[in-house]
């Protein structure tokens, strides 16, 4: 090896050399050229690798056809880990971030026989993290606003990404709107009514930019007529006479006074093992309320505001069960059944116990009732469930829960063959009309629907 | 003068874990004069293409030394002066007669006209002038051995090596090689043919090593080394006594139907055996030489002795 | 000078009538043709695939024909005997060395530069425009497979062909790797982990340093001057060459053949 001495100079010198170049490169590297940040934690090896080569791009592309071929089959189960896989290997592709959530959202929970609100928890996860990745667009921070507005009915969620949408440049004017509605529907008036003026002003110089321009014109009248509209009502439920602290006697608004009584009340009859019948009483004449009915875990929540900012993942809490229906409230009384026992992997019953929770805030109400009760339930009060939450004061809601067993909902152990119900103290039924529905009938004595767990 | 070639106690071992330690080379000191054809012989497997690459510096000896024109053969420069025609050697597929030879000139650092020149010269000298433009995958064995001799003399070499030059070729070639090799002798070259066999061509040379397991067995002249050559000597209308005699000479006979057939040592004796013949009336039929051929040699010298 | 110029050219006219070479050439190209066809996978994002996979066809192509053609050039010398005639002539070792190597360079920017204008003439045809930045890919892809070809020269010298191919593209995947993994390991607790995240990252060579086509890819992204960016990755890839062709000249100068 004598005639390679020369060699060693040489590789100690190329070495460092590289070695130093190399630091210098890193920074720039990582700053300018690093492949987006794969957000998930843990990763495997093999997803890493994947997510690293050349091709992510179509990869994604390839498999997001296949996760549409998956809905059009009905296989839901199988598009949520190609979502995870694809918004991992192209992370800019808002298509599926939005489609994703909108099959977790509505597709998978609205369904007649899918009622799951627990892929509301990933949904919402989906949004954040196609939020995260992609800051260069409004269109998420819309997608997130939209699915609190009108699917979670988290008014003050909404508010906050629809804030964020609307400093985008790319939204388009006529989505703007919607955030008037939110500030309204989470009982920020002044805010809703400026930010009408401020829609307006938009609107109108677009009109005089382009003064022939027919759908510049509808947009302008339609902001104009929305804010008509904001400062009727306004004016109707006494809100610019209690600014002006000269608030007047019953009868000069639409709303407060009188205090209006709820009374709410509701009972559980399990009619067969898996089925309830639910009756209860919200003292309000008009149509359009709806009382929500949760049944849970008793242990478990959606925690939807703390989740939904954890890593996106497609695995469901499998053991857990969350059902909520709506019941329509009619003439101061609602019914409803509600058939548990046809999917146990929906509704596993695994818990001992179960928490039946009926909510109902004015804030969901339909304009005719919030004239009654004003936007934050002013006007509204119950001598037993009037609730008012200690992070928004000034809303006053109804809020009442009873508990459940197991066995009872079950009818199994002390309860079989028994007749299982729970009620609020001092429920009274309103004599209901002649039923709409066809009513499950229970025949003592015979088993009900064969139930493993 | 300076030896054109010249070893001392050249060795090369190979190991292997199977086998162990093996001198594919051993102890070789050869001395090769400018202007000679100096043959090394020796059964496949003897070290002689061991001994050729390590005198080329394409492999390195494990001991010992060896100078080319009096420089170490491991330096580069003595490339200048010599050339090597491998054993069965192949060249580009894809490039012509012209264009290997351009490149090889290339190699030589030999400059844009005169290689222009030499190459055109060579094409010529060797037969391949009309086929220099066609792509050496079509050339048949004997052009390609042509091409490797024409590459062998771009650089006008002083040395030449040729290992087995007349590998599979027909014999009307090995004449034109020998001739070849002849002309290049005349002009002053040295030339250092390694072969397995004994044809034609290896019968020019003036001095042979021969190497059995890296080892030289014998060394000398061809006339030296194959002496002792037998001739048949064969005669009708023969007597038993003259049987007799020859056998009480010393030599090989048999008598049958008349007709003698005499093998004796080709040692001068053979006058005296056809002396007796004449005298005694017999009728020569023929005398035929039965020279030695290299693997005769060979296996004289692996079992240790004349036969 | 001379020798080292007629052993590449003689390499470079070699490897271009390489069957296997051209097929993967033709695969390569016929792959960026088709390029336009795959809008359909993501019809919001049509440039994004089209750049996402014509730069990942060139790139893997370009790598593909590296390591293929690189790995055989030494060995096949030697099987076929062609070696005797070079190296009997006044030829160094490491000129030899570095001639098959400069011959294998000069077919590998011969294919990937055919494939570039393949692929812009592809992208113009279906965009109607062509990007700058686009055009900053392809010669980062290049020193990439310098680095990469001198790898499989590297080995060539003293591993069979079939290993020398897996051992390439292994040490491409994890110097591919390298930065990410480097990044995501250099805060872990485990002192050892952390070392060998940084020894690779040191010691071998870094392919990542080339992968420059997210920016081009991704719309939005802005990007500072890149020129002492270049500078540095150029330096890079002849300094890490020059450590695999000493190491190679090395081994080699001391290899019977």
């Amino acid at each position: 090896m004598k005639r390679m001495k020369w060699a060693i100079p040489v590789l100690l010198l190329l070495f460092g050399s590289q070695a130093v170049l190399q630091t210098k490169i890193d920074p720039f590297w990582k700053k300018y050229y690093a492949p987006p940040k794969l957000s998930v934690p843990g990763l495997g090896a093999e997803q890493v690798l994947v997510a690293l080569s050349g091709f992510r791009e179509v990869l994604a592309g390839i498999m997001w056809v296949r996760a549409d071929e998956f809905f059009h089959q009905g296989n839901y189960d199988a598009i949520l880990p190609l979502v995870r896989l694809v918004t991992l290997l192209d992370s800019k592709q808002i298509d599926v971030y939005v489609t994703g959530a909108w099959h977790m959202g509505y597709n998978f929970t609205d369904e007649d026989q899918r009622s799951d609100r627990r892929y509301l928890v990933p949904a919402l996860q989906l949004l954040r993290e196609g939020v995260n990745n992609n800051q260069n667009t409004y269109e998420l921070w819309f997608e997130l606003g939209w699915m609190k507005y009108h699917k979670i009915m988290d008014y003050k969620g909404a508010v906050e990404a629809f804030e964020k949408a609307k400093n985008f440049e790319d939204i388009p004017l006529a989505r703007r709107d919607i955030l008037a509605h939110a500030y309204y529907k989470n009982g920020q008036i002044s805010d809703a009514l400026n930010y009408l003026y401020e829609l307006l002003d938009m609107n109108q110089k677009i009109l005089d930019d382009y003064p022939g321009n027919e759908s510049a014109r509808i947009g302008r009248d339609t902001v104009e007529k929305n804010l008509d509209q904001h400062i009727i009502r306004m004016a109707a439920r006494g809100y610019f006479a209690k600014q002006r602290g000269d608030y007047g006697p019953a009868g000069h608004y639409t709303t407060l006074p009188p205090l209006e009584q709820m009374d709410f009340g509701a009972r559980i009859t399990v009619t067969e093992p898996g089925v309830i019948r639910v009756v209860g009483t919200l003292g309000l004449a008009p149509i359009g309320a709806r009382v929500r009915i949760v049944l849970k875990d008793q242990s478990y929540d959606l925690h939807l505001a703390e989740n939904e900012k954890l890593p996106f993942s497609p695995e469901l809490p499998k053991d857990v069960t969350y059902m909520q229906d709506d019941l329509y409230n009619k003439k101061k009384r609602f019914a409803r059944t509600i058939n548990m026992s046809k999917d146990p992997a929906m509704y596993p019953f695994d818990a001992e116990k179960y928490d039946i929770v009926f909510s109902w805030s004015p804030r969901w109400a339909p304009a005719s009732i919030q004239d009654r009760l004003g936007w934050n339930g002013e006007a509204m009060d119950d001598k037993r469930y009037l609730n008012i939450p200690k992070d928004d004061p000034s809303l006053r809601q109804i809020l009442c829960t009873l508990t459940i067993t197991k066995d009872q909902i079950l009818q199994r152990g002390e309860w079989r063959d028994k007749k299982v119900v729970v009620e609020t103290p001092g429920f009274v039924e309103v004599q209901e009309e002649a039923p709409k529905y066809r009513v499950v009938p229970n025949t003592p004595g015979t088993p009900g629907p064969a139930k493993s767990t | 003068m300076t030896a054109a070639i010249r070893t001392e106690n050249l060795t090369k071992t190979y190991s292997s874990r199977w086998t162990g330690k093996r001198n594919v080379v051993n102890n070789l000191n050869i001395e090769v004069k400018e202007g000679e054809i100096f043959g090394l012989l020796g059964p496949n497997g003897a070290g002689k293409t061991t001994a050729i690459k390590i005198l080329l510096g394409i492999i390195y000896p494990t001991s010992g030394q060896a100078w080319i024109m009096g420089h170490d053969c491991m330096d580069v420069q003595t490339h200048y002066q010599l050339s090597y025609l491998p054993e069965k050697p192949y060249y580009y597929d894809h490039m012509t007669g012209a264009e290997i030879l351009d490149f090889y000139a290339r190699l030589f650092h030999i400059g844009g006209l005169e290689r222009k020149q030499r190459i055109e010269k060579l094409l010529e000298q060797v037969g391949l002038a009309g086929d220099a433009r066609k792509p050496i995958g079509q050339y048949s064995k004997g052009m390609q051995q042509r091409i490797g001799l024409a590459q062998c003399l771009l650089n006008e070499p002083r040395i030449l090596f040729l290992d087995e030059p007349t590998g599979g070729l027909d014999p009307v070639a090995h004449i034109e090689i020998r001739n070849l090799i002849l002309q290049l002798r005349d002009e002053g070259k040295t030339i250092f043919i390694s072969s397995h066999e004994l044809s034609d061509v290896e019968r020019i040379c003036d001095r042979v090593v021969m190497m059995d397991k890296g080892d030289v067995v014998k060394e000398g002249t061809l006339d030296e080394l194959l002496a002792g050559g037998r001739v048949e000597v064969i005669a009708d209308h023969a007597s038993q006594e003259m049987h007799d005699k020859l056998q009480g000479n010393g030599a090989i006979v048999s008598l049958s139907d008349g007709r003698l057939i005499v093998d004796v040592p080709d040692d001068g004796s053979v006058n005296q055996v056809l002396d007796l013949l004449r005298t005694g009336n017999a009728q020569i039929n023929s005398v035929i030489p039965r020279r030695k051929r290299l693997e005769d040699l060979f296996v004289e010298t692996m079992t240790g002795g004349g036969v | 000078m001379g020798a080292i110029y007629a052993i590449a050219s003689t390499t470079l006219g070699e490897a271009v009538r390489r069957k296997v070479l051209l097929v993967i050439l033709l695969l390569g190209v016929g792959l960026l043709i088709i390029t336009p066809g795959l809008n359909q996978l993501s019809p919001r994002q049509e440039t994004t695939v089209l750049l996402s996979f014509g730069l990942g066809v060139i790139q893997m192509i370009g790598a593909l024909v590296a390591v293929v053609l690189t790995i055989s050039l030494i060995p096949q010398e030697i099987e076929r005997r062609t070696i005797y005639t070079i190296l009997s002539k006044p030829v160094q070792r490491h000129q030899f060395l570095l001639g098959k190597f400069l011959g294998s360079l000069a077919t590998i920017l011969m294919m990937m530069a055919l494939m570039t204008v393949t692929f812009l003439l592809v992208y113009y045809l279906s965009k109607h425009s062509l990007p700058i930045n686009l055009l900053a890919g392809p010669p980062l892809f290049f020193l990439q497979m310098m680095i990469l070809a001198a790898v499989a020269m590297f080995f060539s010298t003293f591993v069979s062909p079939l290993v020398n191919f897996f051992l390439s593209f292994g040490i491409y995947m994890v110097g591919n790797l390298a930065n990410p993994l480097f990044e995501s390991l250099s805060t872990t607790e485990n002192q050892l982990t952390r070392f060998g995240a940084t020894l690779i990252h040191y010691v071998l060579p870094n392919f990542a340093n080339y992968n420059v086509q997210n920016p081009i890819i991704n719309p939005g992204s802005m990007i500072a001057n890149t020129q002492v960016y270049n500078l540095q990755v150029i330096l890079y890839a002849v300094f890490y060459t020059g450590i695999l062709l000493t190491l190679a000249v090395v081994i080699f100068d001391r290899r019977e053949v």
